[in-house]
């Protein structure tokens, strides 16, 4: 949908940008988003609604992180629904009420204590693929992995994962709105059911909680009870997928950096950093909260400025050489994948969880892989970077049904 | 000025001298200590800005309150002196503070 630039904006600042599509086509995504470097500071495009781009890693640390200047009730673009979905669009200091109540499900102690859990489900994933030789990444694993973390946090059964898989891959993959909003349907009515039926018999898990919790006295509405399960089901599901995406096709495509982390498994923590960062997934932005002045441009209360994380990620004057990996880079733990601020992303330890104990147990069991030639593997832009399709071929002779500590014991 | 010792998890330290009225997460991150990541930014809302008080010192800073205590009963390995350092403020009173870091705040 294009608008006609508001009064404003200046002619010099306006630029023709669809984030949705502008890297179609083009093979690395980071490398696209890295281009924007060369755009004005800020600049604002006529698509999906008109908004406001910021591209100077400065400026999006500033812009994530003051609430009172921008607000995260506009997060995402176009805006998505009618009401707004806490803890993530509710601005401080309202906004740490709600997020206290799931932060102990997502503190590093309670994640840590996920870990087995975490391994025995990719240990299943990877096993039920290895003799194959080949998969499809995205739909036979990276979606499948988060989707069984949510149902054991909120202790659903394992088995309801088929059906979440089929409309979380509607909801990440098409490209029709209308099929979008199907897949998210059938995901409320499934919350719905399952937040009544917790209510009637409640648990120690976290839809149970989130039932018996309460902010300012009272207790959560049916809104925010599902705006919550909704945020914790999607927020935690294209992002791993995509972050799983991204890292495995570097993998594959580079065998000494796979050695390097199969053989000294150690380095994988600090790792993590350092690939988050190369490989930023989250496009969110916030809303102007009341007309200003910022670096020169005038904003206007109201206005959507969208905040590519990769565009501080790759930013040379934070990160020399950023397209480079290396993980002894200094300030790499305050990378902005995760966002800034008080809306940091509450999954951050989780996330870590989830992709160390798939290099240490795919990179152990999966040594050698890679795409296969002429393969095509779909990358897009949006509110999450992601790839969509990532083919795989490997010699099931050259597996082993070990992970990493054991086979190099 | 106070000055703050600051000792990574592999034993090297560091000394830096603070504005008094600084907040200890601010100085760290202003001088690039790596181990205090603090991506809240101070709002004592994430719990990555972890450390651990020396002994000689935790009667000086005083205990956590009631939402800091709450934050640091999900952090990893919580300690007698664990504080979040968003939450300790330097004053001249506090000059020689020896500051333990976690090898991860994660």
């Amino acid at each position: 949908m294009m608008v006609v630039a508001p009064d404003h904006v200046p002619e010099k600042l306006i630029v023709d940008f669809d984030f949705y599509r502008f890297a179609e086509s083009q093979p690395d995504v980071h490398l696209a988003w890295k281009r924007l470097h060369e755009a004005p500071r800020l600049f604002w495009t006529p698509r999906n609604g008109g908004h406001w781009v910021a591209t100077r890693g400065e400026d999006l640390k500033v812009m994530y992180s003051d609430y009172q200047r921008f607000t995260s009730n506009h997060q995402s673009i176009p805006r998505a629904q009618e009401f707004l979905f806490p803890p993530v669009e509710i601005d401080p200091p309202l906004h740490a009420d709600y997020r206290r109540i799931i932060y102990p499900a997502f503190s590093p102690k309670s994640i840590n204590a996920l870990r087995g859990h975490v391994r025995e489900l990719t240990v299943n994933l990877i096993e039920g693929l290895r003799q194959r030789g080949q998969c499809e990444f995205y739909a036979d694993f990276a979606l499948h992995m988060p989707i069984g973390i949510f149902l054991h946090i909120v202790q659903l059964p394992a088995a309801d994962r088929l059906e979440m898989l089929d409309w979380a891959e509607k909801a990440t993959r098409a490209s029709d709105p209308a099929e979008i909003e199907i897949a998210f349907g059938r995901a409320r009515a499934y919350l719905e059911e399952k937040f009544s039926e917790r209510s009637k018999n409640p648990g120690s898990d976290l839809i149970s909680v989130l039932g018996q919790a309460t902010i300012g006295g009272r207790p959560l509405t049916q809104q925010e009870l599902l705006g919550f399960g909704l945020v914790i089901l999607f927020g935690g599901l294209d992002t791993v997928a995509s972050s799983l995406g991204f890292i495995t096709r570097y993998l594959a495509d580079n065998p000494d950096e796979r050695h390097r982390l199969r053989t000294t498994p150690g380095l994988i923590p600090r790792a993590l950093d350092e690939l988050f960062r190369r490989f930023a997934i989250t496009n969110l932005a916030r809303g102007v909260v009341e007309d200003m002045e910022y670096a020169g441009v005038t904003l206007r209360k109201g206005d959507p400025i969208l905040l590519p994380t990769a565009l501080y990620n790759l930013d040379d004057s934070i990160y020399p050489n950023p397209f480079e990996l290396n993980y002894e880079r200094p300030g790499v733990a305050r990378q902005l994948g995760f966002g800034w601020g008080a809306h940091r992303c509450i999954g951050v330890s989780l996330a870590r969880v989830e992709l160390a104990v798939f290099l240490e147990e795919w990179l152990g069991r999966i040594p050698e892989f890679r795409v296969p030639a002429g393969a095509s593997v779909e990358v897009r832009t949006g509110k999450v970077n992601a790839v969509t399709r990532l083919p795989l071929v490997w010699d099931p002779e050259t597996t082993t049904s070990s992970a990493v500590d054991s086979c190099e014991a | 000025m106070p000055i703050v010792t600051f000792v990574t998890a592999d034993g090297s330290q560091s000394q830096i001298e603070a504005d008094a009225g600084v907040n200890l997460m601010q100085l760290a991150v202003d001088h690039g200590i790596d181990a205090i990541i603090a991506e809240c930014g101070g709002a004592c809302s994430c719990a990555t800005c972890h450390c651990y008080i020396d002994e000689a010192w935790v009667d000086k800073t005083g205990a956590p309150d009631e939402m800091e205590d709450a934050m640091l009963d999900g952090i990893l390995d919580r300690q007698p002196g664990s504080r979040l350092s968003c939450q300790i403020t330097l004053t001249e009173e506090l000059d020689g503070l020896i500051v333990r870091l976690p090898e991860s705040q994660y």
